[in-house]
């Protein structure tokens, strides 16, 4: 997708929330209502004009397409699956999972080295956060 | 409280392993590229919870003014700024490095971050309380349009994109309505999700705005590390020599007054003042021709120069509530969650913990230099730390700061949100300081807003605008306005022609 039709879609979405959401919030009380719906209004005039900026400042520029790379992307799926999951199996073993998996997904070649760094690291939040800070991180999920 | 009561407090067991500890970090962070001086103050903002209002101040402080120095050590020896404030450091300091002069650059850095550090800290320390008066005269519609003002910053934090910055500062607002209203009890968008009844909770949303996105960022490229060009360096010495501190030392005054006034502007911030600085040292020298060419008063003037904005940008922060910088606006963030309130109180009943941190910044500026100029020659080593081993680092370190706020696993959740969307808003070119300074404000702005029509007679707007204060802020939010559309048209005309 190139940069103008990502600003312009972008900022049609958010026209289109800023405009539901506008008529969700005329349903509130008085007093509770005029603080966003000024705001929701503020930000749909702001969307339209975006596009109109998008339009004037890219017309006669070369488009370059760009791309979200999927990378961060696994890696914010891979971190939000270990926060589900330690609510289960605990923190600390959720996030060996973590970093278990990033050394696949990032095919490190320096193995040794970044187990022991996650390992140290491990440790240093174990006693910072458990002694230091009194947060009970063992008991997260049991 | 008298000076030595305060100084007994300042040098506690816990405000000074704060100091210590802060300093340590900031270098670090400051000193890996990629890292900025945001990220290390939301990582360590939950940290603070657990301390006392002094201590954890001078925590963040501490971090913040160490990282603007760190991000000098990058740029000397491998051109590449740690620090956006650092860039215009990298023209002279790599010539040298280039010259084996990696050492000389470094302690004149050193040497100059210092003292801009202590000009700022004393500056802080004589205007902020006299100003701080101020905010006595304030009332609903002076906060009103103070919040105003406030949000106007977001010209400037938006750099080249102002109409994206302007709908980030919007979203912040609306997400800060979010949540049962104060007046009526209603509650507001929460569709049905109990987690939002209380509202936004702003720590781990910083938190995941700065750091989980910044770790998403350095996963697209994890197998990246610094390469290192091999140089002969100088005989290591600690201390600046007194020849070349008195080559510079005009410079470093001079530097740290602009960096003082620029830090005092909503806004700008250090990258601002030290291309200013540079520009001004190289325009009033008499060999100009040494400025990029390895010129100790360059990298003097930059360095000063975004060392001295560190504290003055707390001084529009601490006696007005309005943050100087994107750093300053998250310290707002860790002020109120310490109870402290941004005004005149900070100077009278809280007196013994502002003017500590005070005495403590100026402290700590000292202690980093001593510090700084020890682990630099160790940068190398330090530098090399792989994005493939920092992204889970910071990852980890986010979600467990986020949960020791309140050892709630919905705080993790609200995390991880803003992180996957401070990663998209970079992704799209939409500034992620303005959104918290939205964030902030918005409860600033809509409780002024509200009173003033409790209070008006007639129009609220006219309420609002009747009396000097508010007209004073109007004139500022509209100049403001029209200095970052100002800026936006040129910096779109200069852009257009590097295009073309």
């Amino acid at each position: 997708m190139s940069r103008i039709k990502s600003n312009i879609v972008i900022s049609l979405l958010l026209a289109f929330i800023s405009l539901v959401l506008y008529f969700f919030a005329k349903d509130f009380p008085d007093t509770s209502k005029n603080f966003p719906i000024i705001i929701l209004l503020i930000i749909l005039l702001l969307s339209l004009g975006q596009i109109g900026v998008s339009v004037y400042r890219f017309k006669n520029l070369n488009q370059k397409n760009f791309n979200i790379p999927i990378t961060p992307l696994l890696v914010f799926g891979l971190s939000f699956f270990c926060v589900i999951l330690m609510e289960y199996i605990g923190f600390f073993s959720s996030f060996a999972i973590l970093f278990i998996s990033l050394l696949f997904l990032f095919k490190i070649k320096n193995k040794k080295s970044y187990l022991l760094g996650a390992i140290i690291l491990f440790f240093f939040i174990f006693i910072v956060f458990e002694f230091g800070l009194k947060v009970s991180l063992l008991k997260i999920g049991f | 409280m008298d000076s030595f009561e305060i100084l007994l407090n300042l040098f506690s067991f816990a405000n000074v392993a704060a100091v210590i500890f802060g300093v340590c970090i900031g270098l670090l962070i400051g000193m890996l590229p990629g890292l900025t001086a945001n990220l290390g103050v939301a990582l360590l903002l939950p940290i603070t919870y657990g301390l006392e209002p002094t201590s954890a101040l001078l925590l963040l402080v501490s971090v913040y003014t160490s990282a603007i120095y760190g991000g000098s050590f990058p740029a000397i020896l491998i051109n590449a700024p740690g620090t956006s404030a650092s860039a215009a450091t990298a023209i002279d300091g790599y010539v040298l490095t280039k010259e084996g002069k990696f050492n000389t650059a470094i302690r004149i850095s050193t040497f100059a971050s210092v003292f801009g550090g202590i000009v700022s800290g004393f500056a802080l320390l004589f205007i902020a309380p006299p100003l701080s008066l101020i905010s006595l005269k304030f009332g609903p519609a002076q906060y009103f349009m103070l919040a105003i003002f406030g949000l106007t910053i977001i010209g400037t934090l938006s750099s080249g994109n102002f109409v994206k910055g302007l709908i980030a500062g919007s979203i912040g607002l609306f997400l800060s309505t979010i949540g049962s209203d104060l007046d009526s009890g209603y509650p507001r968008f929460v569709f049905g999700f109990t987690g939002l009844v209380s509202g936004i909770n702003f720590v781990p949303a910083v938190i995941g705005l700065f750091s989980l996105s910044q770790a998403l960022v350095l996963s697209e490229d994890p197998l990246k590390t610094i390469q290192l060009n091999k140089v002969k360096t100088d005989r290591w010495q600690f201390l600046p020599k007194l020849i070349e501190a008195h080559k510079v030392v005009i410079t470093c005054f001079v530097s740290s007054i602009i960096g003082v006034l620029v830090g005092i502007l909503p806004g700008a911030g250090g990258d601002i003042a030290s291309w200013v600085s540079y520009n001004e040292a190289k325009r009033f020298s008499k060999n100009k021709l040494e400025f990029g060419k390895g010129s100790l008063k360059g990298i003097a003037a930059s360095e000063a120069a975004n060392n001295a904005v560190t504290g003055s940008s707390l001084i529009p922060l601490l006696t007005l509530g309005i943050p100087g910088s994107t750093t300053a606006a998250i310290l707002l963030g860790a002020l109120l969650i310490h109870g402290l309130v941004p005004g005149r109180e900070l100077f009278t009943i809280n007196g013994h913990i502002t003017y500590s941190v005070i005495w403590g910044f100026i402290f700590a500026n000292l202690f980093m230099g001593f510090v700084g100029l020890f682990v630099a020659r160790y940068f190398g080593k330090i530098a090399k730390i792989p994005n493939y081993f920092l992204a889970p680092a910071i990852i980890i370190l986010s979600v467990v700061g986020s949960y020791a706020i309140g050892n709630n696993i919905q705080d993790v959740y609200t995390m991880i949100i803003f992180g996957l969307f401070g990663y998209l808003m970079r992704k799209f070119n939409y500034p992620p300081a303005p959104l918290i300074l939205g964030l902030i404000l918005g409860p600033i702005a809509e409780t002024g807003f509200r009173q003033s029509q409790i209070l008006a007679n007639e129009g609220v707007l006219l309420y609002i605008l009747n009396n000097n204060i508010s007209l004073i802020l109007f004139v500022l939010t509209v100049i403001s306005i029209f200095s970052a559309i100002y800026l936006e048209l040129t910096k779109k005309t200069n852009y257009e022609k590097n295009i073309s």
